[in-house]
């Protein structure tokens, strides 16, 4: 059984990457290459569905791994490199979402992409990222985590920059690159660190380790520094402030890429490794993950308030409900932060996909463009509607139950501790949420079109394009999951699929109301009675801010029938601070960009007039011991290589006379020297 | 009274001037004729020991076969001077050097 | 033959030699050269004949005289080149092999007076001609057969050589 589940998971795994070699190699016809690369996908998802039952139903409580040596550094008592496998129910799940919804995208650019020139490269880049994160999810070896973290970068480097000709995307794409390695910096010194206390790479072992009161460079403070820098990985690819960045700039992409990469599964990249790396953090590691989770979220949600980018207001959306997460994992809600991962990827990426949907129709992303298009695309419209009330977290949806969750979680926090500050990130950002979703569902879809050439033109799509969305959108009521509507604590889903990591840390270095507790419970009994105590105050609460966020947005878009431009006075600069993102590209690009630059200038100088000085008086010095050594050269050896040959060359003269071709002469000589010979005989 | 010593002096002197011939003369069919004044010495000389000692008639059968080769050597230096003659247009010996270089 | 008359034929047939092959080595004509030669090939015959060979003597005038001598004569006369055909112009050349060939018959003339002289006691009897074949076909037949094949070789050689080959 075992055996027969890790033959599925390797297949999974390679499937895409054998689609990636399809598309690079030059096919024969490109039209069964990408009825191939769809159907490869296919293959993947029917695969990961099947493993999922079984894993969730035949073995849910067991950690599947294999591993083998792949070569060992030091003779035979050295270090091992262990290729890893590791299967749990977190993993079989996430691999199910992440085949998923890249089907779907593959799917839809089928139409998306239908009249990109080089679109084989297209499907090879998604194959390829599509192989890395099913790598990175399926592997317990932090060694291998971090390649497979470089591999959907280096993929969303390339699919953001698809369209590289335009100068928008060469610069995302780089920007993103670039972002992303400060955090990487930090992940592979964080690496670094467990490497060089445990010496393995294996994170099982690292946390029996820790478990057994072995830390790094042995004391609790390295832990918390081990696991902060670990955590700066996650700040860089789940695009958490400062390194936020990158991902508003990447929907420079084609827009199925952004619905798969930058909104629902590479992006959670970094949530999930620090959902893995769980029981790694300590309390310090804790707060600090959360305030940082929080504060990108409410900023990230401050900033979509008034964008008119279309995919720039799902962007920050995107960064605001990632913040939402490490929030969650911040304040001990493992199993909320991987649920909402799970959820957020369908609504999020069945926005993603509306959003293509309408550029497509339209052929703009500028929300002033837009309005009155649900006549034209009823079934985008209606989608992009159901996928909104699962974003604010409506009842009756999947965002409702998760939402949920990392509310009561911080509550619950907030009430154990004292410290309410998580909850009122979470409240704020959900308000503001479901203020600016609607303001985007109001802007493009309700009121008078704004841009009548572009309405006129506007028309649903067919099957390539309804189809991923009406999944998605299926996808995004409870009833799917779970057949419990107010909420998922006990219902099968937290019981079975997200099965709660073993918390190994002393109680005085994690959160004390985590414990090791028995029967798949890491809460203590205080914690899980605060956490019923508070379920229905946080339901009154959530609905009550979604009814004014919706309502302000439909007072304000539909009732005053205002469009988005700059207001007067105080309110217009912070309208401004908010469309312009906080300035905060404006200030790296004074503080961290202008200081390169300067640093850069200096260097310049230093290099121009010390380096190259000393560099040059070396040449010189060189240059008169080269001419010292020439004239020596020159006359000396020269010299008597010369008379050497001017000798040997007088020999030559005088013996070639000889060589005149007569026979005679040579008779005469030997003649000559027979008679000497004789002579010298007869003298004996 | 003459003995074996005068024959051996006379072909020593007939030997010098076929060689004097050789080395010195400019046509081939010259430098021929003095290759045999050469033989002949060698067949005289042969002769007169066959003479004066005792070996039987060894050295007349010698000088035997030393005609026949100075015949058929004869024979192929006409034909190879003939040659040269076609070839060069002249049979000076001194003037055909394409051994040189 | 007595002693005297040797000595007196020895003698003549000698200068003979020495005069006519200095001429036909050193004279300018060709054919006087050649007629020098036949003066010079009938005198060796003629000293074969008192040295007691009268076969090779009968030889020699027969191949030599009659076959070589000829030829050669065919040779001057097919080459065109009959007369004026001087000696090689460099006269430090010359000097040389003058020199050296003087030497070189000194030296072979101070060796040979070196060791002792031998003469014949008895009157010189001729060497039978039946004891030259059976020397032929007994002690040098390989010789003898060897030279045969090379007559033959020699034959097709020189006719092949000769041949005018622009045709």
């Amino acid at each position: 059984m075992n055996t027969q589940l890790t033959i599925f998971q390797v297949l999974i795994v390679l499937l895409p990457l054998f689609g990636f070699l399809v598309a690079i190699l030059p096919p024969k016809s490109y039209k069964k290459m990408y009825i191939a690369e769809v159907g490869i996908m296919f293959i993947t998802l029917v695969l990961s569905a099947v493993l999922f039952f079984m894993k969730i139903f035949s073995l849910p409580d067991e950690t599947i791994r294999s591993t083998f040596t792949l070569f060992t550094v030091g003779g035979s008592d050295g270090f091992n490199f262990i290729v890893d496998l590791t299967m749990d129910n977190m993993t079989v799940a996430l691999l199910f979402m992440v085949s998923l919804i890249s089907f779907l995208v593959h799917f839809f650019s089928l139409e998306y992409m239908s009249h990109e020139p080089l679109k084989n490269r297209y499907f090879g880049y998604l194959g390829l990222f599509t192989f890395s994160m099913l790598g990175l999810l399926s592997t317990g070896s932090i060694i291998f985590i971090y390649i497979f973290w470089e591999l959907v970068g280096l993929s969303s480097y390339l699919l953001i920059g698809f369209w590289g000709f335009k100068d928008e995307a060469a610069s995302a794409c780089s920007k993103a690159f670039i972002t992303n390695r400060v955090g990487d910096f930090g992940f592979f010194l964080g690496i670094l660190m467990l490497f060089i206390t445990y010496n393995s790479f294996d994170l099982f072992f690292i946390f029996d380790q820790i478990g057994a009161g072995k830390f790094p460079l042995g004391s609790e403070m390295w832990l918390t520094v081990t696991g902060l820098l670990l955590f700066a990985g996650a700040v860089g690819k789940s695009a958490q402030f400062p390194l936020h960045v990158w991902l508003p700039d990447a929907m420079a992409g084609p827009t199925p890429v952004s619905a798969l990469i930058h909104a629902a599964t590479m992006v959670a990249a970094g949530v999930y490794m620090i959902v893995r790396l769980f029981p790694l953090f300590t309390e310090t590691s804790f707060l600090i993950i959360g305030f940082i989770g929080g504060f990108s979220a409410l900023m990230a949600a401050t900033i979509a308030l008034t964008q008119i980018d279309i995919k720039k207001i799902l962007a920050y959306s995107t960064v605001s409900q990632l913040g939402l997460m490490v929030l969650a994992v911040g304040v001990g809600a493992y199993h909320a932060a991987i649920i909402h991962l799970l959820f957020h990827a369908f609504f999020k990426a069945g926005l993603f996909l509306g959003s293509g949907a309408i550029i497509h129709a339209t052929h703009s992303q500028d929300i002033n463009d837009m309005g009155g298009l649900r006549k034209k695309m009823p079934v985008t419209f209606y989608t992009t509607v159901i996928y909104s009330l699962a974003l604010v977290g409506f009842p009756l949806t999947i965002g409702f139950l998760s939402k949920e969750m990392i509310l009561t979680s911080s509550i619950t926090l907030g009430s154990l501790s004292g410290n309410y500050i998580y909850f009122i990130f979470a409240v704020l950002t959900s308000t503001l949420t479901s203020f600016y979703i609607f303001r985007y569902v109001f802007l493009i879809f309700f009121g008078e079109p704004r841009n009548h050439h572009a309405y006129e033109h506007a028309h649903d799509f067919n099957i390539f394009i309804k189809l991923p969305l009406i999944v998605l959108a299926a996808l995004c009521f409870f009833f799917i999951f779970t057949f419990n509507p107010i909420t998922l604590h006990g219902t099968w889903l937290t019981d079975l699929i997200f099965r709660l990591p073993k918390i190994l840390l002393p109680d005085n270095v994690t959160y004390s109301f985590l414990t090791n507790g028995a029967e798949g419970s890491i809460y203590s009994e205080v914690y899980t009675h605060t956490m019923h105590a508070s379920e229905i105050v946080v339901t009154i609460i959530s609905l009550l801010i979604i009814s004014g966020g919706i309502g302000t947005a439909w007072y304000m878009y539909m009732k005053k029938k205002l469009v988005p431009k700059v207001p007067e006075g105080f309110l217009g600069k912070a309208y401004m601070f908010s469309q312009k993102a906080w300035y905060i590209n404006e200030l790296y690009d004074v503080t961290v960009i202008k200081g390169t630059m300067l640093f850069a200038t200096l260097m310049t100088i230093i290099d121009k007039y010390l380096v190259d000085g000393i560099i040059n008086l070396g040449a010189k010095i060189t240059m008169i011991l080269g001419r010292f050594s020439a004239g020596f050269d020159k006359y000396v050896v020269d010299g008597f290589v010369n008379l050497v040959a001017w000798i040997n060359g007088l020999i030559s003269m005088i013996l070639r006379k000889f060589q005149t071709g007569k026979v005679q002469t040579y008779l005469t000589l030997v003649m000559v020297f027979i008679v000497f010979f004789v002579m010298y005989i007869f003298s004996n | 009274m003459v003995g074996l010593n005068h024959f051996l002096i006379l072909t020593s002197i007939l030997f010098s001037l076929g060689l004097f011939g050789v080395i010195t003369r400019k046509n081939a069919i010259t430098v021929l004729m003095g290759l045999e004044l050469i033989l002949n010495a060698a067949s005289l000389n042969f002769v007169a020991i066959t003479r004066f000692t005792d070996v039987a008639a060894s050295g007349q059968v010698i000088s035997l076969f030393i005609i026949v080769l100075a015949a058929s050597e004869a024979a192929i230096a006409l034909a190879i001077v003939l040659n040269l003659y076609k070839n060069f247009n002249n049979v000076n010996v001194d003037e055909i050097n394409s051994l040189k270089e | 033959m007595i002693m005297e008359l040797f000595d007196l034929f020895f003698y003549l047939f000698a200068s003979v030699i020495v005069i006519s092959g200095a001429v036909t080595v050193l004279n300018k004509n060709l054919i006087y050269a050649a007629f020098a030669l036949l003066i010079l090939l009938s005198s060796v015959a003629a000293m074969f004949f008192i040295l007691g060979a009268e076969f090779l003597a009968m030889v020699q005038i027969l191949i030599y005289v009659g076959g070589v001598l000829i030829l050669i004569v065919f040779g001057i006369m097919l080459t065109g080149q009959v007369k004026s055909v001087p000696m090689r112009e460099n006269f430090v050349y010359l000097l040389i092999a003058a020199v050296f060939t003087g030497l070189l018959c000194g030296l072979l003339v101070t060796g040979i007076t070196a060791r002792p002289d031998m003469t014949l006691s008895a009157d010189i009897a001729s060497t039978p001609i039946k004891m030259l074949g059976n020397l032929l076909i007994s002690k040098y037949y390989l010789i003898f057969g060897m030279l045969g094949v090379l007559l033959l070789v020699i034959l097709i050689a020189a006719a092949g050589m000769a041949r005018n080959n622009k045709e």
